[in-house]
């Protein structure tokens, strides 16, 4: 609890008017959570919102900032690959196997038939970016239907549907991948995303149905029952928007773990035709002498997953004070 | 005699919990009329909330279980109704105030959002401009000053006793028969009680709904029923008039909880709690449930081994679950004093 100390202090922002003709007055008063003592007496009242100190904490949260900024720019380089990029990433050229330079625009050099690899980087970063934001979509998709469906009703539903998400949860997913990749043919980002999302949603679901275990108590829950709300909408109206900020924890770091999949069935020659995986490996087929072919894909690979796992952090301290870890 | 709106006969609703099976009501009768207020007064865990909410269908199952009884309310057993008929009656023709406005409203909606929903549930056809004209009109008839600003705002955005209006408002959106206030200012600073206590009965009168007033406070009762219940352990041991209950209390519960009452007119030494506790609801012994506590019982065996039936005493209207009500016929509330005075 000594990190408490480290809290913004929630006391003590607002100020009590005491002027004539002070329209608002703020009172505030937070203790653990978002609860607000308040005085009434025609006075308005007003707080700021559990919302307001989240953002606030993840504003300040160093790392993630650092991390979501260069993510956007490593992700909008993607995106506008075919704008940005120098040259086409499959042509051969005349410079052959040219070492990074500022010279013609080889900032991350070429391969040994001449293509630029700083441009195939950037076809590479947008095909993982597809993929890796999709795998998210999907996984949290089926996580948040499973994990939801199981916390909501219990009983059988919720062990049947658990059962499942232990048996996915040992399956060696990279296998599975490798197996399915080799049947399903490879090149396609939309079909890898469903087999890494398919295999990727336990840990939401799992999430999910721990929120929903608890949530489901609330005395709002019942209230919104009281008054004549069916369940798929006490669900998904209700109950659902109280675990968002577990889910975007769990879903940003997911995109990390599918962006290092998807590299590595890539790499295994399994995956797409070119993406960051693809690159490393025909860079390492290459050989030492042409460093750069597997060192330039390679570390903008860390650099993503790093920021990924910066902006995760970010987010799970600014949306659960309680749990963070001390940090200096 | 007007028909009765909800007349519920032999209620019994168990809980199997890790010690046993808790009666935790155990063969309630008793009657709504319609447009009155009932007040249902006893100490907590006397199975106040647990007998409405089982009218609703809200108690957990498992480890609730309805044993027996039924509730038949405008022509039909609330107890057998489907899943989906039940949907319709709630919020509709029977609705509720919860006891905490911190918890039971949603705190990532907003107020507008969720007092629209409780009526759109139950009118598809409305279009969402109405809907959120009704929604400032109800939150304006329970005295939220600012309706159309506060219709944005979310629920840490309210007092507590701004909350409590918007949920007495999301009560009465439909129009309902029957509303059922579960200890609605509990929870709420004493100053605001009193306000609270105000909306509720503007509100009572606008819809002029029958109300089921569950409270410890009898002072809540005495100001706002028309009738009282008196539960205790699951089962109803007195009921009647309120200004019978008050004048003439005939079960020595009732009189307990009124002379455990802080007054004004006597002296502070006349505070009295109630002494012991009350029984477990698993494993019920024989006999009246209150025996071990009860001043008039003076260890008579018939306490200790009948249980005592809910019976009329002295008009129709007035009943008592006590083999020696007759005695208290001329009790004074607050006499007992001398008498244990002098026997200790
Ligand atoms: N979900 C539950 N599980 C087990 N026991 C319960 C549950 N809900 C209520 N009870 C028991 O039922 C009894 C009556 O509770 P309740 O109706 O809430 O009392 P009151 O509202 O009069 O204070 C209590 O003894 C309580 O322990
Ligand atoms: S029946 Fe006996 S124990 Fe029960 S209330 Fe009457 S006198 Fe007391
Ligand atoms: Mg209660």
């Amino acid at each position: 609890m000594t990190d408490r100390l480290h809290e913004p202090p929630l006391v003590g922002t607002g100020s009590i008017g005491t002027q004539p003709g002070m329209e608002m007055t703020e009172i505030q008063a937070g203790v653990a959570d978002h609860t607000i003592t308040t005085y009434e007496h025609g006075l308005e009242v007003r707080a700021r919102s559990q919302w307001s100190y989240a953002r606030a904490r993840f504003f300040r949260h160093r790392l993630a900032m650092v991390g979501i900024v260069l993510l956007i720019v490593i992700f909008v380089a993607g995106a506008f690959a075919g704008q940005i990029a120098p040259y086409d990433p499959t042509l051969p050229s005349a410079d052959i196997t040219v070492s990074p330079t500022f010279a013609g625009h080889h900032f991350f050099g070429t391969d040994q038939i001449g293509r630029d690899y700083f441009s195939r980087t950037l076809y590479g970063i947008r095909a993982t970016e597809q993929v890796s934001l999709l795998v998210a979509g999907i996984a949290s998709l089926i996580g948040i239907l499973i994990g939801a469906c199981s916390g909501y009703f219990g009983g059988w539903i919720d062990n049947l549907l658990m059962r499942t998400t232990d048996l996915f949860l040992v399956v060696p997913a990279l296998a599975v991948l490798l197996v399915a990749a080799k049947y399903l043919g490879h090149g396609s980002p939309v079909r890898l995303a469903l087999l890494l999302g398919l295999l990727f949603w336990t840990n939401i679901a799992r999430i999910v149905r721990g929120s929903f275990l608890s949530l489901k108590e609330k005395e709002y829950v019942e209230a919104a029952k009281a008054s004549g709300s069916g369940n798929f909408r006490i669900m998904f109206r209700h109950i659902l928007p109280n675990t968002i900020g577990p889910i975007v924890v769990a879903a940003t770091l997911l995109t990390g773990l599918a962006i290092l999949n998807e590299s590595t069935i890539s790499f295994l020659g399994f995956g797409l035709d070119l993406s960051l995986g693809t690159l490393i490996a025909d860079g390492q087929a290459a050989g030492l002498n042409l460093w750069w072919l597997v060192t330039m894909p390679g570390l903008t690979i860390v650099l993503i997953i790093l920021c990924v796992n910066f902006i995760g952090d970010g987010l799970r301290d600014a949306l659960d004070p309680t749990q963070r870890r001390i940090r200096a | 005699m007007p028909e009765p709106l909800l007349s519920i006969r032999n209620l019994v609703v168990e809980f199997a919990t890790e010690d046993g099976i808790v009666q935790a009501v155990d063969g309630v009768t008793y009657d709504v009329f319609p447009g009155e207020v009932l007040g249902i007064v006893g100490e907590s865990g006397s199975g106040k909330s647990v007998s409405t909410m089982t009218l609703l269908g809200l108690i957990p199952q498992p480890p609730g279980k309805v044993v027996s009884g039924e509730a038949i309310f405008d022509g039909r057993d609330l107890l057998k109704l489907s899943k989906k008929a039940m949907r319709d009656v709630r919020g509709s023709e029977v609705a509720m105030v919860f006891q905490d406005p911190m918890t039971s409203l949603n705190p990532v909606l907003t107020i507008g959002y969720q007092l629209g929903e409780a009526i759109k549930v139950h009118h598809k056809d409305l279009k969402d401009g109405q809907v959120k004209q009704k929604v400032i009109d109800l939150l304006r008839l329970v005295g939220v000053p600012n309706p159309e600003r506060r219709y944005e705002q979310y629920p840490h955005e309210f007092s507590g006793g701004m909350r409590q209006r918007a949920m007495i408002a999301m009560s009465i959106s439909n129009s309902p028969k029957l509303l059922i206030a579960d200890e609605p200012t509990t929870a709420l600073d004493v100053t605001i009680q009193a306000q609270i206590l105000e909306v509720l009965k503007e509100a009572q009168a606008e819809t002029n709904a029958a109300t089921i007033l569950i409270t410890h406070d009898l002072g809540l009762v005495a100001e706002l029923a028309d009738r009282v219940l008196v539960m205790y352990a699951g089962k109803v041991v007195e009921n009647g008039d309120v200004h019978t209950i008050f004048s003439n209390p005939r079960h020595p519960y009732t009189i307990g909880l009124m002379e455990s009452l802080p007054r004004v007119d006597v002296d502070e030494e006349w505070l009295r709690p109630i002494p012991g506790s009350p029984p477990s609801l698993i494993n019920r012994p024989p006999g009246c449930p209150f025996h071990p506590r009860c001043f008039l019982s003076q260890g008579r065996e018939r306490c200790r081994t009948d249980e005592p039936p809910l019976r009329p005493i002295d008009e129709s209207r007035h009943k008592t679950a006590c083999h020696f009500a007759e005695e208290l016929r001329d009790h004074v509330i607050g006499s007992r004093r001398e008498v244990a005075g002098t026997s200790t």
